[in-house]
This record gives structure tokens, C-alpha cells and sequence, in this order.
């Protein structure tokens, strides 16, 4: 198991790992490299000031993640630009490290790598909490989002307009992560086989005929034994804008920007969802 | 390199239990991404960030840097953190002054600037987190430093107390149909900041829960979404004041301890704060006011 875990990770993490061994044309680069040249700082200049959103993006993502008990979608394109501008970030260094020249450029290594840290960090955990809950609700998750898609009817379909779409999709799990979840499942089946099913009688004889049931099966629809995340326990809760509207039971009054939040997950999820409230880890 | 690495943030789900203050935790890291003021004290031309653009740094000139850079420069001696401007005696004085007020149920929210009446000044929500990093790392830069820490520690010590209280009043009156109201009150008027949220977040989402009749209902509510949701927040409530009516009736004839056990599933801290008020009426003393409104609530049950 520790295997597949590993491989998962290394697949996910594949990007951040790979940073150590910067490419051989970015060492080619180094010589001419020069911490003060106006070029190579505009051209990455350029590169963070457009994307900088997105690091705001994954600590937002990050918080709420962390405190919220069951898996939020997820938005990928956040997480590769992060890995791509992490990649961007290691290579600069790496041309730095090797032409240190002077005490200036040694501070701005140590800051560099400072944020590297952080970032790093905050990706790492982001991912981790993820699989985490997935890992505890592993079958749940795999039946609720077969494809890592939730789909939704669209309240403002249009039949008559072709571009309308019939559904809305939400992304909940990625590909990689999708790949972990089903690896993940084939394991814990086989485990709880070995240790314990194959020990119970096959068929369990209910009162009634035909509804007698298989002991052996984990996901018996009639045993429920499959738990789901815990959506019912409160969260504490921070209003992002003012004028939030309650959508869930009672007229409670509208909010105002920093207002304290404390409602049971299930009624604030699709509020956190579409960026109205942050939860609080 | 940075205190990061040494101490690693909890992020640890389940567990929010410990309410240490004086570890390296999660709320402390969020905190360094806050803006502060620094004049730096050396030549450095703009800086690229993953997470945004810093600089041009030249030596005499201030500029906003995120609290980790201002910390990591001011460690090397590199730079002047100019304090943020809540971080003053007189303003955190007139925090006290409200916070101390026994008339403010409230925290305080915001008020004017002391030098200029023009901005009104929030404590922004890691203050906490901020200014022990600041006081820690360049006492030399705040003025009168010694006197700030000790009224941080005072406003720190009353927002406590009233949070316990906060949260007493809510454990009580969370049975009845004014738990939505207590909640809402809650929502709208308790201005927590992220240490609070640390402090309590973890006793109040279990005491909640308790309330709704934690053992087990939770089970598969995911899957209903909401609606299954709000059965359950609805069952655990009934279930709750059923179990209060018939301690009452126990009470009301002679005294029997069955009435104990009986309580037991609902195993949350809200159960010392019901046998105190229980024992209370007993005992036919002079009644506080929140358990006053709670006696008063049980009549109107019956």
C-alpha cells in the first residue's frame, strides 16, 4: 500500500520534486546570467505580476480546505500555475546560487528561497489535507463523483439556446487525484477481505424473502455501510464581502465584510463554494 | 533559515483542541502575509515573488513588504519596521477602555485614528499573531514597547473572558427555538480574530454538536446534503428537551438520581454548564440572569 501511496505522491509532488535538478540549459544560462540584467527581471517580472492572483487563490483554497470537513472543488488551474511558477522560481535560484557574486545577490537568494519554503509548504498541505480526506471517505467519494465531477442541473437552461448547458460541472477530485482515490479503494477492498469478510457467512437471510443481502460486499446499498464526510458539524466562518444573503433555513439578516460566521457546514457550503464566505482554520 | 521550517504549522484537522498561545501555529503563518512598512537599509533592485512584486528597495525609502520579508530583513539588520499604526499606546488604550467597559457586550470593531480623525482603524484580523512577531523580533522600532505588551496582554485577557462568556450564553439557550436567534446574535456581534478563532473554535463546534445530539445522527448526513442536515439539527434539539422536561419531572417529585444517567449521550461541555443551572434550581437560590430565562423556558415547555 505504502508503495502506491508513494507513487501517488511522487505523481503529485512530481512537479516540486524536480525542482532540485534544474535542467542542464538553465545551468548553459547561468554564465551570461546576471542578477542585475534588465532583461531576464522584466521577462519575469511580467510572468508574476500577471499570475499573482493565484497565490492569493491557493491560500484562499488552502484556509478553507483545511477547515472545511469534506472535500471543496477544486480549480487545477490554480494548482499548475502555481507548480509552473514554483518551477519558474527554482530555476531563477539555481542561476543565482551559481553566480553569487555579491552580498546583494546573496540576500536576494536567501529571500527567494525563503518564499520557495512557504509556497512549497502551502501547495504541499493543500494537496496532503486533500488526500487526507479522501483517503477517510474513500468509497463515498468514488460514488459520489465517479468521473471527480459533480454535476448539477443548470437552473438557467434554455432549451432553446444551444450554448446553455443542461448540467453545471464542478471539478472535486483531479485526474491524479482520481487515480490515487480508485488505486486507494482496490487496497482497502482487498484488506478488509483478507482481515475480516472472508470470515462471515456469503448471504445474510433477512425476514422476508428476497431481501436477504451479502455480508460480503462493503457497498450492500441496504447496509449503508459506506460513511460519508460529516457535513452536518458547525464551522466557524468569515463573511468576504458585505451583503452576503443567507441561503440557508430563516431569515437571517444580511452580512457585512469581516462578520463572524458560525453555521453548520452544510448550509454554508455553497456560499463558501462561490467565494462569498472563507472558513477559518 | 526562517522560523518556518523549525516549526511547522498544525494543520492537523481533527484536533483544535489546545489552545496553547505560544506556539507556531497556522494562524501565525496566514499572519505573515500581512503588509508592513519597512525602510530598508540597503540597495536592491525590485524583487519578483511568486506571489507578487517587491521593491525597488533603496536604502531610506519605505516601502510595503509581506511580515515574513520585514522579519527576515529585520533579523539581518537589514531594515527599520515602521509599526503598523493600531500598533500604538494611546489607540490600544482606547481598545482597553471599551474592551474593560462591563456595559460593551461587544468587541471592539473600529475607531478613529489618534492622529488622524479621517481614517477610522480596524485591529486587523491576526493582530495578535502581528504584533507578537514585531514585539519579539524589533522592540527597538516600537515606541514605548514595554507598556504595549502589557496592554495587549490585558485586552487579550477580557476578549477571553468575554468569549467564555459569549459561548456560556450560547451553550444555554441553544435548546430551544432562540438557538437561532442566540446563533445569529453570535454571528453578527462576536468580532473573534484569529487567535480567538484558535482558542475556541474547537470547544464551540463540539459543544454545538453536542447539543444537536452528537452520538452517531451525523452518520451519513453527507449524502442527504442539507435538508438531511437540518432533520437531524431538529431531532437532536427535541431530543434534547424532551431529556430536560424529564429531569424536571424527577425533580419535581422526590429526588432521583436516574436523572443523571439519562443525560449522559449527550456527553459535550454543555452538560456541566445544564447540572450547574439544574442544581441551581434545586437548590431554590437566587437565579443568574441567562439561568433565569432558562427556567423560565422550561416552564413554558411543560
Amino acid at each position: 500500500m505504502s508503495d502506491l501511496i508513494g507513487e501517488i505522491d511522487s505523481n503529485l509532488f512530481g512537479g516540486l520534486n524536480s525542482f532540485t535538478q534544474p535542467s542542464s540549459s538553465s545551468n548553459n544560462a547561468s554564465a551570461d546570467f546576471n542578477a542585475d540584467d534588465d532583461d531576464s527581471s522584466t521577462s519575469s517580472n511580467q510572468s508574476a505580476a500577471d499570475l499573482s492572483g493565484d497565490y492569493e487563490s491557493l491560500m484562499q483554497a488552502w484556509k478553507n480546505e483545511v477547515a472545511s470537513p469534506s472535500l471543496l472543488p477544486m480549480d487545477e488551474d490554480v494548482v499548475t500555475t502555481i507548480i509552473l511558477l514554483l518551477k519558474n522560481q527554482e530555476s531563477l535560484t539555481s542561476r543565482l546560487a551559481s553566480s553569487v557574486s555579491s552580498p546583494t545577490t546573496a540576500l536576494q537568494l536567501n529571500l527567494y528561497r525563503i518564499e520557495l519554503d512557504r509556497t512549497k509548504y502551502v501547495l504541499a498541505d493543500y494537496l496532503r489535507t486533500r488526500i487526507r480526506k479522501i483517503e477517510r471517505n474513500v468509497m463515498w467519494y468514488l460514488r459520489a463523483y465517479p468521473d471527480g465531477y459533480d454535476y448539477q442541473p443548470n437552473p438557467d437552461f434554455d432549451q432553446h439556446d444551444a450554448e446553455s448547458p443542461k448540467e453545471i460541472k464542478t471539478m472535486y477530485m483531479s485526474d491524479k487525484e482520481l487515480k490515487f482515490a480508485r488505486g486507494y479503494e482496490k487496497l482497502y477492498e482487498k484488506h478488509m477481505y483478507t482481515t475480516v469478510l472472508q470470515h462471515l457467512p456469503e448471504t445474510v437471510l433477512d425476514d422476508q424473502p428476497g431481501l436477504d443481502f451479502n455480508l460480503r460486499k462493503l457497498d450492500d446499498a441496504r447496509q449503508n455501510m459506506i460513511d460519508g464526510p460529516k457535513e452536518g458539524g458547525y464551522v466557524l466562518g468569515r463573511c468576504l464581502r458585505n451583503g452576503v444573503e443567507w441561503q440557508g433555513e430563516g431569515d437571517w439578516e444580511d452580512y457585512k465584510k469581516g462578520n463572524m460566521i458560525l453555521a453548520i457546514f452544510g448550509d454554508v457550503k455553497p456560499m463558501v463554494v462561490n467565494g462569498d464566505i472563507e472558513l477559518c482554520p | 533559515m526562517s522560523s518556518l521550517s523549525l516549526h511547522p504549522p498544525s494543520t492537523n484537522i481533527g484536533n483544535k483542541d489546545n489552545g496553547t498561545v505560544s506556539r507556531y501555529s497556522m494562524q501565525d503563518f496566514l499572519s505573515e502575509d500581512t503588509k508592513v512598512e519597512i525602510v530598508p537599509a540597503f540597495d536592491c533592485p525590485t524583487l519578483s515573488f511568486i506571489s507578487c512584486d517587491y521593491g525597488p528597495f533603496i536604502a531610506g525609502m519605505s516601502v510595503p513588504v509581506p511580515l515574513w520579508l520585514a522579519v527576515e530583513l529585520r533579523k539581518q539588520f537589514r531594515c527599520r519596521i515602521t509599526p503598523p499604526p493600531w500598533l500604538c499606546e494611546s489607540y490600544l488604550t482606547e481598545v482597553l477602555n471599551y474592551e474593560k467597559d462591563p456595559m460593551n457586550e461587544t468587541f471592539f470593531t473600529s475607531s478613529e485614528h489618534p492622529s488622524n480623525p479621517d481614517i477610522q482603524l480596524t485591529l486587523p484580523y491576526h493582530y495578535q499573531s502581528i504584533a507578537r512577531v514585531l514585539i519579539d523580533v524589533c522592540p527597538g522600532d516600537i515606541e514605548r514597547v514595554k507598556s504595549i505588551n502589557v496592554i495587549l496582554q490585558d485586552i487579550d485577557f477580557l476578549r477571553n473572558s468575554k468569549s467564555v462568556n459569549i459561548l456560556k450564553r450560547l451553550s444555554l439557550s441553544m435548546d430551544g427555538t432562540e438557538g437561532e436567534e442566540v446563533q445569529r446574535n453570535f454571528n453578527m456581534r462576536s468580532g473573534w480574530k484569529g487567535m480567538e478563532v484558535q482558542e475556541f473554535k474547537g470547544v464551540t463546534v463540539k459543544m454545538l454538536e453536542g447539543v444537536r445530539g452528537g452520538d452517531g445522527e451525523g452518520r451519513g448526513e453527507g449524502r442527504g446534503g442539507r435538508g438531511a442536515g437540518n432533520d437531524g439539527r431538529k431531532e437532536g434539539r427535541r431530543k434534547f428537551r424532551n431529556e430536560r422536561r424529564r429531569e424536571e419531572d424527577g425533580m419535581g417529585g422526590d429526588e432521583t438520581p436516574t436523572a443523571k444517567p439519562g443525560r449522559k449521550p449527550t456527553g459535550t461541555p454543555t452538560i456541566d454548564e445544564d447540572g450547574l443551572e439544574v442544581a441551581q434550581i434545586e437548590e431554590g437560590e437566587e437565579l443568574e440572569e441567562p439561568t433565569r430565562q432558562g427556567a423560565q423556558r422550561l416552564r413554558r415547555f411543560r
